[in-house]
């Protein structure tokens, strides 16, 4: 089960190899279905949650500056999403390795917003909202992302302590 | 203009705030509290410039936020 540490000024990070895999493979597969987003200027409930309404209130503002961002916005996140999957995995470990790693506040802060990415996209892609977990019969297979949406959400958290504490 | 949305961490929202904003912790927290529990906030009212460099700032961030006119 992964870990965090406070050491001084860092945070240790520990991921077991199955957690590694899971986490390369969200960012990834994210970071690819951006990419393609920006190619083939084309959206999607995850692509459009991840580049949202610039304006409810006025449908041409919102065109238009939805229009400037979107490339920007869903390239950034893609980068940043590669960068975070080879963090965790860098290229030379070798297979089926897990992660011990010391984060300092910004490699810490690059984290915690791809977790964000992740969480988003798992949300839009099941349809969470404030009531799903009440709805959710035992064998219903988004239950699972569910519980991976607060596995990340608990790794998160944990890294927003560190990144925005006081002093 | 921010909007509630069930993903975004308590934390998260707050940390935002002081980072693309630059306010203190207990001005954050209000403002998080305030788009948590109505729906949505008005974070700050300013030029149209200024309001679209937040907008995509807080987009960058993940956060629901709107530029609106004339609130």
């Amino acid at each position: 089960m992964a870990q965090l540490h406070r050491e001084a000024d860092r945070m240790r990070l520990v991921l077991e190899p199955g957690e590694v895999e899971v986490l390369v493979s969200l960012a990834v597969g994210l970071a690819e279905r951006l990419h393609r987003a920006v190619r083939d200027d084309m959206d999607d409930p995850v692509v459009s949650r991840l580049a949202p309404t610039v304006s409810r209130g006025d449908a041409d503002v919102d065109a238009e500056l939805r229009g400037m961002l979107r490339g920007d916005l869903l390239s950034v996140r893609a980068q940043r999403l590669v960068k975070f999957a080879d963090d965790i995995r860098p290229p030379q470990a070798p297979a089926g390795s897990g992660l011990d790693r010391l984060l300092d506040r910004d490699a810490a802060l690059s984290a915690v917003e791809a977790l964000n990415d992740l969480r988003l996209a798992l949300a839009t892609t099941i349809g969470f909202d404030d009531h799903l977990r009440e709805e959710l019969d035992t064998d219903d297979p988004r239950r699972e992302a569910v519980g991976l949406m607060d596995a990340l959400a608990w790794m998160q958290g944990g890294l927003i302590e560190f990144v925005d504490a006081d002093g | 203009m921010v909007w509630d949305d069930p993903v975004n961490l308590m934390t998260y929202v707050t940390m935002v705030l002081r980072r693309v904003f630059g306010f203190s912790r207990e001005r954050a927290e209000a403002l998080m509290l305030r788009v948590h529990n109505e729906g949505r906030a008005v974070v700050a009212e300013e030029p149209r410039e200024q309001a679209e460099l937040h907008v995509a700032q807080l987009h960058g961030y993940g956060l629901q936020a709107t530029i609106e006119r004339d609130l």
